[in-house]
């Protein structure tokens, strides 16, 4: 008798520990950044609160309490390069294509040579962030996979055209292909709203 | 004995399950409800919200969608009632309830009140690469718009090629010499097979507003509401605009600005600085009613 319990308790707590940790442990984990200097901003408050409701609607495990505001570049390329789930990443910052920063100190500024790791979903949101090359998309490692894409921007974009596309992107993500989803929050735009995408277009972003 | 192994067992259950909610677990900070008279603004969740379909005439809805997908030229596919989701959704953004209808194909969107269509998204993932010129791609985007709209008030403001299949086109409603970013028609679309990918059309009205403050006056009120010691030289243009929160304080977590339901007519004072600052001056009250700044910096 007494063995014939042992047996049932160890497998059903077999079967709690599993279905626990299906239901709690998400795969993929996004930390979305601010720059200190833009939080006066209220684009880009709004930006980030699309950007978190968002990346929460496509499955991922948000860390820390919504976004983080960040000035300087070692706390951020501590996420990026930490081994873990963490596959998904978004900053708010000034840019362009070869850098971004969350202070107006070159020697805070991140260069796609620092970034490592195989991303599955990166936006970065800064200007320029996805011009004439593709340094940054090749850094994340999301070209030439499926189920992987860098997005951001062809061009110099505002804070306000970044509010006003994710505003529209928030509510069609997940439900197409990504390269449609960011045509049609880019058509919605009153704004320039210079949109690209590296890596898999036909995936719907969905965490994995 | 077999009470207390029973009674340990079930301790230990206990201990697992809340040990392993808290390692695993995603928590939220639970978001506090104050402040939300703060004027404009709206909650994440309250932004686009789900309502009950269960009066919306399914077939109907169907009926007008395809009206819009055959006269505007936008696919040859078809919504089969028995493969298609209905759902209508309250954009409290913008103001609207929006009727969504979709199928493995394509997404439409009407707007629920006017039965106007809103939006088209084709989810095919691959389309014939562009070889064609710039100048026959505009003339192909001209050939779409025209199956949409032939009143001859728009203009085409944007053609963008996206990548090596898509192009970007998108046409303003024009008010004399100004246009109007409120009222657009907006496509991407496969040039060499004259697809379209996706479609929006918006219908932000132009208030029409009359010129009651002069450039000059624009001027100093542009240098008034930054610091005065700061002499960055500006350009000023008249435009229609739709004002936004750009000069307003940033909310907290979880919420975001409403959208102004009309376009004005404003003098935009382009500062020369780093951010390259815009600042709204509305042209009728001299109030400022929007701002914006680049993401961008020097490097």
């Amino acid at each position: 008798m007494k063995k014939k319990i042992s047996k049932v308790l160890i497998i059903a707590l077999i079967l709690i520990v599993v279905l626990q940790i299906s239901s709690f442990a998400a795969t993929d984990q996004v930390k979305l950044f601010l720059s200190s200097e833009l939080t006066s901003s209220s684009y880009a408050t709004d930006t980030m609160n699309y950007a978190v409701s968002t990346f929460r609607t496509l499955g991922y495990n948000i860390i820390g309490s919504n976004y983080t505001v960040a000035s300087l570049k070692a706390p951020v390329l501590d996420y990026i390069n930490e081994s873990g789930n963490n596959y998904a990443f978004f900053n708010f910052s000034h840019g362009a294509s070869n850098a971004f920063w969350f202070m107006s100190d070159r020697a805070q500024y991140i260069f796609p040579s620092e970034v490592s790791g195989n991303w599955h979903l990166v936006f970065l949101n800064h200007c320029y962030s996805l011009a004439t090359n593709t340094q940054f998309a090749q850094a994340f490692n999301t070209i030439g996979y499926t189920n992987r894409a860098s997005l951001g921007w062809f061009d110099e974009v505002t804070d306000g055209a970044s509010a006003e596309w994710w505003s529209y992107f928030k509510n069609v993500a997940g439900t197409t292909n990504l390269r449609s989803a960011c045509l049609a929050a880019a058509d919605n735009c009153a704004r320039y709203t210079p949109i690209r995408i590296y890596g898999d277009t036909t995936w719907t972003g969905h965490a994995w | 004995m077999n009470k207390k192994i029973l009674i340990i067992s079930l301790c230990i259950i206990l201990l697992v399950i809340v040990g392993s909610s808290i390692v695993f677990a995603d928590f939220h900070i639970s978001e506090t409800k104050e402040n939300l008279a703060l004027k404009n603004s709206i909650s994440i969740e309250e932004s686009y919200v789900q309502v009950n379909t269960r009066s919306i005439n399914a077939k109907e809805n169907i009926q007008l969608a395809e009206y819009y997908l055959t006269t505007f030229n936008l696919t040859d596919k078809k919504f089969n009632a028995n493969e298609t989701t209905i759902a209508v959704f309250n954009n409290n953004l913008e103001s609207l309830t929006e009727t969504v209808i979709s199928n493995s194909d394509m997404i439409v969107k009407l707007n629920s009140e006017t039965g106007d269509l809103i939006s088209y998204i084709n989810n095919k993932t691959t389309f014939e690469k562009n070889t064609l010129s710039k100048a026959i791609v505009r003339e192909r985007a001209l050939e779409i718009f025209k199956n949409i709209e032939n009143e001859g008030k728009y203009e085409l403001i944007l053609l963008e090629q996206f990548d090596d299949e898509i192009y970007q086109a998108k046409f303003c409603k024009k008010y004399g010499e100004y246009v109007n970013p409120g009222e657009l028609i907006s496509f991407s679309f496969a040039p060499q097979t004259l697809e379209v990918v996706t479609f929006a059309r918006k219908s932000v009205p132009f208030a029409n507003n009359e010129i009651k403050i002069s450039e000059s006056q624009a001027r100093t009120i542009a240098e008034e509401y930054f610091d005065k010691s700061s002499k960055y030289s500006m350009s000023i243009s008249l435009e229609i605009v739709q004002p936004n929160a750009g000069a307003a304080e940033p909310l907290e977590n979880n919420f975001v600005y409403q959208k102004a339901t009309q376009t004005r007519l404003a003098y935009v004072c382009k500062f020369n600085n780093s951010s390259a600052t815009k600042l709204y001056i509305d042209s009728t009250t001299g109030q400022v009613i929007g701002m914006d700044i680049i993401l961008g910096g020097a490097f």
